[in-house]
């Protein structure tokens, strides 16, 4: 395919294809096209194919702002793509690597537009130069006809189609047709009854050897312009396809079909960057006062392309937000997925989040209070899933402060489902207490105000001793409350499996974690690798390019060779043997037994 | 096309013993290659090529199964003791044909994750998916174990109808296109039942799966277990003809495993060690895709 060709935006459906959670099957240049459009509307172009096994995402469902896919029930979320529900470890975010490959795509001239070499988001709007087509004008209206196939190349479909009027009853007497073509489209223009009526005909190069024929007709607003159309087109289309095919043009049955082979789609300029995401605009519509020094505030996206940005995440997400400050900073989602906020003048989907101002903020808590008003716009990255409910038979939420935001939307959920659920909330005092309406819709809350650090610990062994057994605990607050809960979980011979608790940066467990130094030997730089970060993260801050993939240490993506030290595997990759011998190590997970590393890198 | 020796002298599938009627000739395929076999009055079987001058291929039947060689195979067997435990039930569960990568099939056959989405109801069910840890080795004389599996399922043999309970499997690689499954027997606690997927690659891109299934037991009539199997190999059929590319990426940033996959993980970097490229997708490694830092694709074998 030519680079020109492959460079463009093409119409690949109507917009009445994409119905209501339904998963469209496109192609484009041979390049399988899974079409769908969200419950609020926004159309996403994929290419058709999961990134873990490889199954058809038109196999899958349109959940309404997810596509699962029917193999392993993998859910990648509208608009970015990302896989934010992986089940088979339902407890752990999906490493940022799982994602649907995204392609550009709009909506205009009643058809779905797609542009395969520019991802998804990507501001650019489709030429449309040669396609024939513009905007209507003022007063006039555009509406997609029946799409048809064509078996056979675009230079064979276009000079098919430029004989349409011959087959159309009323165009074909008409001297006043005016023909236009182009590489890739015909435009017939025309009087009829007193209306000027307009109908262009737009070549999707499906396969090499099949084409699919979009229809548009342009009809002034006030017509009932289209009452007999959709018939009409499709029995001149018909009439005319069967022609080409008795003169031996186009084929009446597929001459090659997409199992035939595999084309990927082409490379795109990579603008998602691991860490570095794109931030969105939101808007505050509403800023209250729910607890003393607590803030919270209410979000939705602002701009329409990314209307249904904040509307899907599971209960325990937080966002980041780039503060006044010019610090990005964490909050935890308060409200339930899909929620409209109460303040929100367009009924958009958004999120609640709460900010507690923090005595000795860097600035992030601090600004958030004192700068942000009612209307202001913030940048923010949509929703990140790093906590969440287990598959278990109910849930135990132990809250300390702020640390209640999380919980809160856990608990909703939980209450929504009907699942077993109670909320200790540990404040000092009833001043501090946050969300309370929220509280009040939950059923097993129980508030415990003022106590001292021996007092709480008490409490918490007496819930814990009390428990159902089918529960498992979550816990969000200060470090000495989780601590005091996982040790006094452990006391009572509960399993580290049944304590959920929020880890901002990072999947793994870090709790054996020590700090170790590598040194590159080729370069002799020597770097530390912190407690909580891994070697592979280390790396790449020090622009040093180890690619990784799974991020979890079972891919063998981001080997390196170790030339000196003892690696700690904490892979399943290498083999038994590979991991005594300790020449090569997984940068994604492993780390260090002995205090430095030599790598060959 | 050249077919590597690791791939071309092998024994592979026709047909399980009993499906054979005698002194019948059937047409099959084999790496792409015509082939004929029938099975004489005694069952012995002869196999040739499908060309004029009929030349003979090596045929042999054993653990109930017809294999056929086109090149030079190796003496050994890979060993199922189990076939020779006087108490199972032995039988065919069916021999389908998927327009797939062997390869494909066979991973799919090692998968867990699968069974809520793919076999609901029957071997797994929502919210029972998480998978958790199982331990992958290569053992003697180089084949790929999973041991301790434990997955919930609702309905995980042909007679279990109690609501469901957690059942241990054990996955085992022998060769490239044959992985036989362990599984806790719900009539003898502490044995396992055995069932071998014996693939026949025709094409690169399309397979004939043959199952043996042998079994601890007495009370389900034979066509009860088929029908089980059955069953489950439809739901499968399903997915494993609408995976893109038909065969097999073993670059795992094409596609990409989480911690589930550890054993599917272990068979893509075994059959890239062995040298493996008949029904693998390698038109990647080619263009974009460079090797990553300290690892090539093809290394000699282990």
């Amino acid at each position: 395919m030519s680079e020109a060709l492959n460079s463009a935006w093409f119409p690949v459906a109507g917009a009445h294809d994409l119905a209501e959670r339904h998963i469209f099957a496109g192609e484009l240049h041979n390049v399988e096209l899974a079409l769908w459009r969200d419950d609020d509307g926004c159309v996403n172009a994929w290419d058709n194919r999961c990134c873990h096994r490889g199954a058809r995402l038109t196999l899958g469902a349109n959940t309404g702002h997810r596509v699962r896919c029917q193999y392993h029930g993998w859910q990648y979320r509208s608009g970015d793509g990302q896989c934010i529900v992986l089940p088979a470890a339902s407890q752990t975010p999906p490493p940022t690597s799982v994602c649907a490959h995204t392609f550009a795509a709009v909506e205009r001239n009643d058809l779905v537009w797609v542009n395969l070499n520019l991802p998804a988001g990507h501001p650019a709007c489709p030429p449309q130069g040669d396609w024939l087509i513009a905007e209507p004008g003022a007063g006039r209206t555009q509406r997609a006809l029946q799409s048809f196939v064509l078996h056979a190349g675009a230079a064979t479909a276009l000079a098919g189609v430029q004989r349409y009027a011959a087959f159309d009853a009323r165009l074909s007497g008409d001297p006043s047709v005016a023909l236009r073509s182009s590489p890739r489209a015909v435009h017939l223009s025309w009087n009829e009854d007193g209306q000027a009526l307009q109908l262009f005909f737009l070549l999707q190069p499906a396969r090499t050897d099949k084409t699919l024929v979009h229809a548009v007709l342009e009809a002034p607003a006030d017509a009932v312009a289209l009452g007999p159309w959709p018939a009409r087109h499709q029995a001149a289309m018909k009439r005319l396809r069967h022609r080409l095919i008795d003169e031996g043009r186009v084929s009446d049955v597929p001459l090659s079909t997409a199992d035939d082979a595999y084309v990927p789609p082409p490379p795109q300029p990579k603008v998602r960057q691991r860490g570095s995401e794109r931030l969105l605009k939101a808007r505050v519509t509403r800023v209250t006062e729910v607890a003393q020094d607590i803030r919270s505030f209410e979000l939705e996206p602002e701009d329409q392309g990314d209307i249904g940005a904040l509307a899907d995440f599971i209960p325990g997400a937080h966002i980041d937000v780039l503060t006044p400050a010019g610090l990005l900073r964490q909050y935890s989602i308060v409200s339930a997925p899909g929620e409209i906020n109460a303040g929100s003048a367009r009924g958009v989907r958004g999120v609640t989040i709460a900010v507690k101002r923090e005595p000795d903020s860097r600035g992030g808590s601090a600004s958030m209070h004192g700068q942000i008003r009612e209307g202001a716009i913030v940048e923010v990255s949509r929703p990140k899933n790093h906590f969440r409910l287990a598959n278990s038979g109910g849930a135990l939420f132990l809250a300390a402060g702020i640390g209640v935001t999380p919980l809160l939307s856990m608990a909703g959920q939980m209450a929504a489902t009907g699942r077993l659920h109670a909320l200790h909330y540990f404040s000092r005092g009833a001043a501090h207490v946050a969300f309370r309406e929220r509280l009040d819709a939950l059923q097993d809350v129980h508030l415990h105000l003022g106590l001292s650090p021996e007092a709480t610990l008490a409490q918490i062994q007496s819930i814990l001793a009390t428990m159902d057994p089918q529960m498992d605990i979550y816990v969000c607050g200060p470090r000495p409350f989780l601590d005091a809960i996982v040790g006094a979980a452990q006391a009572l011979g509960l399993g580290a499996d049944r304590v959920h608790f929020e880890l901002f940066s990072n999947t793994i467990s870090h709790q054996n974690d020590k700090p170790f130094k590598v040194r590159l030997a080729r370069s002799g730089v020597e770097l530390n690798v912190p407690v909580g970060q891994s070697l592979s993260d280390v790396l790449s801050e020090h622009g040093i390019a180890v690619e990784t993939s799974c991020e979890q240490g079972v891919c063998g993506t981001c080997m390196v060779t170790v030339l000196e030290g003892t690696p700690e595997h904490r892979d399943v990759y290498l083999s038994e043997d590979e991991k005594r011998a300790g020449h090569c190590m997984q940068a994604c997970v492993s780390r260090s037994a002995s205090e430095m590393l030599v790598l060959d890198l | 096309m050249t077919i590597e020796s690791v791939v071309w002298d092998e024994w592979y599938p026709v047909a399980i013993a009993e499906d054979v009627t005698p002194c019948k000739v059937y047409k099959t395929r084999l790496l792409g290659h015509s082939i004929e076999y029938a099975c004489d009055a005694d069952g012995r079987v002869t196999a040739w090529h499908g060309n004029a001058e009929r030349t003979p291929c090596k045929a042999l039947t054993r653990y109930h199964t017809h294999w056929v060689s086109l090149g030079d195979p190796p003496e050994r067997f890979f060993a199922l003791p189990e076939f020779d435990e006087p108490d199972r039930r032995t039988l065919g569960g069916g021999s389908m044909t998927v327009h797939v990568s062997g390869l494909r099939a066979i991973e799919n056959f090692l998968d867990m994750a699968h069974f809520p989405y793919v076999h609901d109801g029957f071997l797994g069910a929502e919210p029972y998916t998480d998978v958790l840890p199982y331990d992958v080795s290569i053992e003697p004389p180089g084949e790929i174990f999973a041991r301790n599996c434990r997955f919930f399922q609702p309905r995980g043999a042909s007679t279990s109808n109690d609501g469901g309970y957690d059942t241990d499997y054990i996955y085992r690689v022998t060769r490239p296109y044959v992985a036989l499954l362990y599984k806790s027997s719900p009539h003898h606690p502490g044995r396992m039942d055995v069932i071998g997927l014996f693939v026949q690659p025709l094409t690169e891109e399309w397979c004939r799966a043959h199952t043996l299934l042998l079994y601890l037991d007495e009370t389900t009539p034979d066509s009860g277990l088929r029908l089980f199997q059955q069953t489950i190999f439809g739901q499968d059929l399903m997915l494993l003809s609408n995976e893109i590319p038909k065969k097999l990426p073993l670059d795992s940033r094409f596609e990409i495993p989480v911690r589930a996959d550890a054993m599917s993980m272990a068979y893509r970097r075994w059959l890239d060690q062995r040298g493996v490229r008949y029904g693998t997708y390698r038109e990647l490694e080619a263009q974009a895709m460079p090797a990553p830092a300290g690892q090539t694709l093809t290394r000699a074998v282990a």
